[in-house]
């Protein structure tokens, strides 16, 4: 600025080195600021966490919805008593978690899934969902209500795959009476087949089995007074010796129905449960364990086929009993029948599974600060909101349609909840 | 341990439609017990499990639903997870120690390089690719083992086919492809025995598995674990040391000196459970009980038919001589291996392996270098010397894959012929990686575990088996992790001074002062 | 930065130049501060000379104050693994009669004054007895004419478990530690060496090979064994390969135990070049001989100073056979027994080897916490990095600032008569620019270092110490020659001797900073070699001072012909360039 002052010869004088001109230094200046301010964006974008926000309140309205299921039931040769009587069960009643209730439909527009009822037969007949049955004997209508309340909810978590692994476990083999192997195979085909094919339209099963022939118990069991070795409840509990039985399977994540059936070894014969007289008992949500009591000290080549017979009735009957089927009245048992209810009863389930996991998820993201929620994770969230939805709409026209819609819900409600980039927490390295 | 597994499995129709009868599944147990001639004992265990009508599962049905799998005496849990990603063959192989050919011979399983070894082949034509199902069984053997064979990835997975050869027959409808790792610094000790005998019918309760006592087992000079053939294999090797205190003078051992055990009772699951003796030649001995037959250089034992319980002992008349032993004992295997690294600087080195020939015959073997990438190799400085003078013929059929920083490992794989009572010494110049610092490990100082190279003789006997030298540490250039905050002290300074500078010169506006009534300096 | 981006309109350039005002109120803000400059500048100009001599004083005087406890800090463990004295040692008197055994043998050897060979083949013999794989290696190093041979003996016990990748090494050398002085047998270490191969053994807690060495002489035989084992190339040595190798070594430790019985136990610690171990090693030998082994331990023998590590350190020598392992980064020291009427023997050593090895045996990784550059004042007391650097770094300051001074100076010259000279515009006397004859100064130096270089070179000859005196009347003359540059000095130009000495004084700083972090006693005693005779020296009364000088320079050529021998040793068998550095360097002064 001052150049006043005269400038001594031989030396240049400064303002006129190119880089003192005041445009290049402007510009210099100027391209530090613009530097830092495009850094400004970079910095932000790559030190923040995306976070999307989640339809909570869907979710909430979602959870706080109950779903009820209409039994079109459609009666010939209508009565006026029995329709009374129908319409007075048509407030409907409870099975499972899930309400239903009666919509009367006439011959006309009744849809393939209704029930009919016809009253002029002989006797009480039930061909898949055909009810014959004599006008006088209508008061029994009501008797088929389903009363079959998981109370000890026994019942396990609904999927469409199922494992189920059958173990022979021998106490001690070498100590005396062992069973070297059983016939699974004709066990399966005679007992088990039969269910697991009126369960196709719901699940899916694998089946496995094996032998063990050393099996200790985890605890020790005492003789009561005529020599007889009994478990009580508590014992029952703890029956499973999970860390010497190798039952668990890592192969897939499928839930697995374990089946035992338990030999003791000739010092433990017999082993009785105390509490009740049966040889079988069942673990809820876990399985099925029949002991079974040689009847002299030695052993077997392998499983007669009467107790193969009795265990896997026994067997059977656990499993549907795990599956939440219902003992239905005497007399009355139809394959669709069977079928239907646990289709309703899982989609139930899984509305309530569903809207847990959505509602954890959401929970989660908000209580977690620097949780990142990124687009794929919101996107289950919403697609399971949506097929919730839909489900409800078609709940009235088709069960089956239904069915898929929940369990699509389901499966991308877990899968947003065990996303695992929601678990990628934001570090910065400090050294090593 | 050595665990080496080798599985066929069934097909589902057979099972279906001819329901398995147990007939078709047999359990033999077998304990081979060899006095070694430097004074130690090797014993193997083999428990083998037979599966008649089988075949592995096609890749092709692998996305469908598995059908069920009834097994009365093969662990479920192994051949599910076979089934799973449909695997054709595989071997893994847990070992602590290193196995000394010269002193202990051939071992009765081939795999005893040191640390973890897995390899396997797998069906291809699949949905999902091989790589895909490798990663899988790993992870899955790694949850079945507790074991760290996760590690094995594809920093380590190579597929060296004319080496691994399958040891069953592989099915001729699809191709199948081989894949292997192995991951020396992998420590092997009780929580990876405990699994492997829950995969034994009789676990450890009844017949030769009640030997496998932990407690002694890993007090062993070298152990190890593995299985083999148109079945599911396991088995274990142990080499003990009767001679290691000072004042042991004779090599007696008996089961309850090897293993702190004896049988007890026989595993009624077993089809045959053996023991095997291999008897001293050319010195006076003792054994009890009466073996049950005795050919002229092994006595057998049929342990189930044997009172029990079984105690098998050895008494020597004579003091072991250990001078001997040293002095005048030719090597028990043909070829003897040294392998080393020499490091001269941070960044470079020089691998060399010594292959010595005591035969009388020339020998080929291939040689075999599955080397992670942070070594890699100046293939030009490779040179052959056989007893020092140079003699480039002596390597053939050089194939090499080269390392691919941070993904790929090497695969070197050259075909030597050994002249009859001489050494060959290759040797080559390699480089050594510098790693990203999250790449190093907790314990970065220790430096790095070089997997065993791989000798493959060829036409020595009737079947050909590996021999692997000994693991190599290297010491890669490594920060001190102990105090990085120095480190970017440093840094920090430097770039604030150097950035300083600049700018100041750049925006710095340089004016003439005129200084009139200042005296003058005489620094202007 | 007072210029931000170009200004938009006039409203806004008003501002600029208000707030422009605000900040500067008078209008040359810039003569101020060059004004401001300059009377610093002077003022520090007037106290450099105060300033220097400060500087050199304290230098000193620092260096004098390193022994003094005070200054350091007691000893302390810092890696973890270590766990020093918590293992319960099972070595008892059936192994001492073990060593005693050999003790007898070897003896026996020892008085029909047998072979190297011999020797060997003995120790190897045991170790085999005793089941372990060993071995025996011959050598030779030829030094000028004469040849150095031997043959060393060795074990490897492999690890039981484990695979082998690393390995500790215990060695004893037949030649026990000696300064130029007579030579006795190590035959004690030796035969504890044997005892604890047979004893170690039996042990399967090994994480790592045990490697057993008896090497022949004194430092020759292990440097040839550690050669051959590291496939280090070494031209004047032909070593046989070795049969059994073993893991990378982390660790080693040698045992010297001659005489009888001992009271103390002794630690030697530096290594070649000025190397010296981890800390934590001898830190926690030291406990473990206390509370295991209740064995005090002492720095060398008794006879515990800075001047003698110093001694060591400075010229690089080896304080013992441990010394040859530092360059391949392996921690090493010597354990030695300190001669006395008892109480301790076998029994004791025995036991603090064996703790010692099981510490060394826990280590996960290799030493690595930054603990390698200290001074012990004491078993116990040690200087932190920190505390002795600065006494050569502040004198080499010194001598910085006062070779800039003169150089500074050399640069101007007074003018009498009043000139209208082109210089900066002078009315009556004042300071005249002059050039510096640098390239003059340069070709001198140059000269110099390749006398040296010749010097040391003619050294290497065999009989140089005939050729010493001749090679010192050389040396001597040699500068005379600079007479004839500065001859024909006129004022234009500054003498050649200031500028050389500027030059020399910043050389001589440059060089002792650096070292001083390489090998801090080398960097002392040229601190004190070079620091104030290069800062007094001057042009003038050459008389008194040019003998002084040679002497300096040369001196070492007649009057310390063994120290200049082993120096001359150490150079050609193990490397160290303590040699060949001096030669070179201390021939600066003139």
């Amino acid at each position: 600025m001052d150049t006043d002052n005269t400038i001594p010869p031989g030396l240049r004088n400064p303002a006129d080195l190119f880089f003192q001109k005041d445009g290049v230094r402007r510009a210099i200046v100027a391209a530090y600021w613009t530097v830092i301010i495009l850094a400004i964006p970079l910095w932000w974008h790559t030190t923040s966490i995306e976070r999307l926000p989640l339809p909570d309140a869907r979710v909430s309205h979602q959870v706080s919805k109950s779903i009820s299921i209409p039994v079109q039931v459609c009666i010939e040769g209508a009565s006026e008593g029995l329709v009374s009587q129908v319409e007075g069960a048509g407030g409907g009643g409870y099975w499972g978690s899930m309400r239903w209730c009666v919509v009367l439909v006439s011959p006309a527009l009744a849809s393939k899934d209704a029930y009919v009822v016809t009253t002029t037969g002989p006797e009480r007949v039930l061909r898949s969902r055909q009810l014959t049955y004599p006008v006088d004997e209508s008061h029994h209508l009501q008797s088929t209500n389903f009363e079959g309340k998981d109370k000890q909810n026994r019942v396990v978590q609904f999927s469409s795959r199922y494992r189920l692994a059958f173990s022979l476990l021998n106490e001690d083999a070498s100590a005396g009476n062992a069973v070297m192997a059983w016939n699974v195979q004709k066990g399966i085909q005679e007992h088990i087949q039969p269910v697991l094919d009126i369960l196709k339209p719901l699940h899916n099963f694998t089946i496995e089995s094996q032998v063990q022939y050393y099996a200790p118990l985890a605890f020790g069991v005492q003789p009561t007074e005529d020599r007889i070795y009994g478990l009580s409840y508590e014992d029952l509990t703890v029956f499973v010796n999970s860390a010497e039985w190798t039952l668990s399977s890592s192969a897939s994540n499928d839930p697995v129905l374990h089946f035992l059936l338990f030999i003791p070894s000739a010092s433990h014969t017999p082993l009785k449960i105390l509490t009740s007289k049966s040889d079988a008992f069942l673990l809820p949500q876990w399985g099925g364990i029949s002991i079974y009591n040689t009847p002299h000290l030695a052993s077997f080549a392998h499983l007669s086929d009467r107790t193969l017979h009795r265990t896997f009735t026994t067997f059977s009957t656990q499993l549907l009993t795990l599956l939440g089927i219902p003992e239905l009245p005497a007399g009355i048992a139809s394959q669709d029948i069977i079928a239907d209810l646990p289709v309703a009863a899982g989609r139930a389930d899984e509305k309530e599974g569903v809207g847990d996991c959505q509602g954890d998820t959401g929970y989660l993201a908000n209580s977690i600060e620097n949780m990142p929620v990124h687009a794929d994770v919101r996107d289950d969230i919403e697609g399971s909101l949506d097929a919730l939805e839909k489900m409800y709409s078609t709940t009235s026209t088709s069960l089956s349609q239904a069915f898929t819609y929940s369990a699509e819900a389901f499966n991308l409600a877990s899968r947003a909840f065990f996303n695992p980039g929601m678990l990628a927490l934001l570090y910065f390295p400090c050294g090593a | 341990m050595t665990m080496t597994s080798n599985l066929m499995l069934f097909s589902l129709l057979l099972l279906n439609v001819v329901s398995l009868c147990f007939a078709e599944e047999f359990f033999d147990e077998k304990l081979t017990v060899r006095p070694l001639k430097d004074g130690k004992v090797a014993s193997t265990l083999a428990f083998t499990t037979i599966l008649k009508n089988a075949s592995p599962r096609s890749p092709q049905k692998l996305h469908q639903d598995d059908d069920s799998q009834q097994y009365t005496l093969f662990p479920l849990a192994l051949g599910q997870i076979i089934r799973e990603y449909g695997v054709t063959e595989m071997h893994l192989s847990l070992n602590a120690g290193k196995w000394n050919y010269d002193a202990w011979g051939q071992p009765v399983e081939p795999g005893v390089g040191t640390g973890a070894e897995l390899w396997a082949w797998i069906g291809d034509g699949a949905l999902e690719s091989v790589d895909v199902r490798w990663k899988g069984l790993r992870n899955a053997l790694a949850g079945l083992f507790c074991s760290s064979l996760g590690q094995l990835d594809d920093l380590r997975t190579t597929s060296p086919v004319d080496v691994f050869l399958p040891e069953g027959s592989l099915p001729s409808s699809d191709t199948q492809q081989l894949r292997h790792a192995s991951h020396p610094s992998e420590n092997v000790c009780t929580e990876n025995l405990t699994p492997f005998i829950k995969l034994l019918p009789c676990k450890s309760s009844a017949g030769l598995a009640s030997l496998l006592n932990p407690h002694k087992l890993f007090d062993a000079n070298w152990h190890g674990m593995g299985d083999e053939g148109v079945e599911v294999r396991l088995s274990f090797q142990v080499v003990s040391d009767p001679l290691r205190s000072p004042l042991a003078t004779k090599q007696d051992w008996s089961f309850s000196t090897l293993f702190d055990r004896t049988v007890e009772r026989s595993c009624p699951a077993a089809r045959s459970s053996v023991v095997e003796v291999s008897l001293p030649r050319n010195s006076p001995y003792s054994i009890s009980p009466e073996p049950t037959a005795a050919e002229e250089a092994q006595a057998r034992y049929n342990v189930q038919a044997m009172a029990k319980p079984v105690d098998v002992s050895m008494k020597w008349l004579h003091e072991f001589q250990r001078l001997n032993a040293q002095q005048n004992e030719s090597p028990a295997t043909p070829l003897s291996i040294q392998r080393t690294l020499k490091e001269w600087s941070q960044s470079r080195g020089e691998l060399s392996a010594a292959i010595t020939n005591h035969g009388a015959y020339p020998v080929q073997a291939i040689y075999l270098e599955t080397m992670p990438w942070i070594v890699q190799f100046y293939l030009h400085t490779l040179t052959a010397t056989v007893d020092g003078e140079a003699q480039p013929s002596a390597i053939s059929n050089l194939s090499y894959i080269p390392a691919m920083p941070h993904s790929r490992p090497t695969t070197f794989h050259v075909l030597l012929t050994i002249p009859a009572k001489s050494t060959l010494r290759l040797s080559m110049d390699v480089t050594k990686a510098f790693l990203r610092y999250t790449e190093h490990p907790p314990d970065a100082q220790r430096g790095w575990d070089l997997p065993p190279a791989i000798i493959y003789p060829l036409g020595l006997d009737s079947q050909p088996s590996r021999m692997y030298t000994p693991t190599l540490l290297v010491d890669l250039a490594t920060p001190d992790f102990s105090m990085p905050y120095n480190v970017i002290i440093f840094t920090c300074t430097l770039v604030a001074f150097i950035f300083g500078n600049i700018f100041n010169f750049l925006t710095r506006k340089f004016v003439v002062v005129s200084l009139r009534d200042l005296p003058k300096e005489r620094n202007d | 930065m007072d210029e931000g981006p170009p200004p938009a309109g006039r409203s806004w350039k008003n501002t600029l130049q208000k707030l422009r005002g605000r900040f500067k109120p008078e209008k040359n803000a810039a003569e101020v501060r060059v004004r401001r400059r300059r009377a610093m500048i002077q003022k520090l100009h007037q106290r450099l000379p105060f300033l220097k001599v400060l500087l050199f004083l304290v230098g000193y005087l620092w260096m004098v104050a390193i022994p003094y406890p005070d200054l350091g800090r007691t000893t302390y463990i810092d890696e973890n693994a270590l766990q020093p004295a918590q293992v319960s040692t099972y070595w008892d008197w059936a192994d001492v009669h073990n060593a005693d055994r050999y003790l007898d043998d070897l003896e026996r050897l020892g008085d029909r004054n047998a072979s190297s060979a011999e020797l060997s083949e003995f120790v190897k013999t045991e170790f085999q007895k005793s089941g372990l794989p060993a071995a025996t290696q011959k050598y030779t190093f030829s030094v000028g004419s004469t040849n150095v041979t031997g043959v060393n003996a060795y074990a490897v016990s492999s690890s039981p478990r484990a695979s082998g990748n690393e390995a500790i090494v215990i060695s004893a050398s037949w030649i026990r530690r000696h300064e130029g002085g007579p030579t006795e047998l190590n035959l004690r270490g030796v035969s504890a060496i044997l005892a604890l191969a047979k004893y170690l053994k039996g042990h399967s807690m090994w994480a790592k090979d045990l490697v057993f060495v008896v090497s022949d002489g004194y430092l020759d035989g292990m440097q040839a064994w550690l050669g051959s084992y590291h496939g280090s190339k070494q031209n004047n040595l032909q070593a046989e390969e070795l049969l059994y190798a073993s893991g990378v070594i982390w660790n080693a430790l040698s045992i010297d135990y001659a005489c009888h019985s001992f009271s103390h136990l002794g630690v030697f610690h530096e290594g070649l070049n000025g190397r010296l171990p981890n800390q934590d090693l001898i830190n926690s030998f030291e406990r473990i001989s206390r509370f295991t082994g209740g064995v005090p331990v002492v720095l060398y023998d008794h006879a515990k100073n800075v001047v003698r590590h110093v001694g060591y350190q400075g010229p690089g020598r080896p304080s013992g056979i441990h010394g040859l392992f530092h360059p391949y980064r392996i921690d090493a020291f010597t354990i030695y027994a300190v001669c006395a009427q008892g109480p301790h023997g076998f029994h004791a050593l025995g036991r603090v080897v064996e703790s010692t090895l099981r510490t060394m045996n826990n280590l996960l990784e290799r030493l690595h916490a930054s603990f390698f550059f200290y001074i012990l004042t004491d078993a116990t007391y040690f200087n932190k990095i920190g505390s002795y650097l600065p006494s050569a770094i502040l004198v080499s300051v010194g001598m910085m600032f006062h070779g800039l001074d003169i150089w500074v100076m050399s640069g101007w010259r007074l003018e009498e008569q009043p000139s209208e000279k082109v210089s900066s515009s002078s009315q009556e006397r004042g300071w005249v620019s002059r050039q510096r004859p640098v390239l003059h100064a340069l070709t001198i130096m140059m000269a110099t270092h390749i006398l040296g270089a010749l010097v040391f070179g003619s050294l290497s000859l065999d009989n140089w110490q005939t050729l010493a005196p001749i090679l010192f009347a050389v040396v001597a003359v040699v500068p005379l020659a600079a007479l004839l540059l500065r001859s024909r000095h006129h004022s234009e130009t500054a003498p050649v001797s200031t500028v050389l000495k500027a030059l020399n004084l910043c050389f001589a700083s440059t060089i002792i900073s650096v070292i001083s972090v390489l090998n801090f006693s080398l960097a002392l005693l040229l601190a004190i070699a070079l620091g104030i005779p290069l800062a007094i020296s001057t042009p003038s009364s050459r008389l008194v001072q040019y003998p002084a000088y040679i002497l300096l320079a040369a001196g070492w050529l007649l009057f310390l012909p063994e120290q200049t021998q082993s120096a001359l040793w150490n150079w050609e068998v193990l490397s160290v360039w303590f040699a060949p550095v001096a030669a070179v360097v201390t021939l600066l002064p003139m």
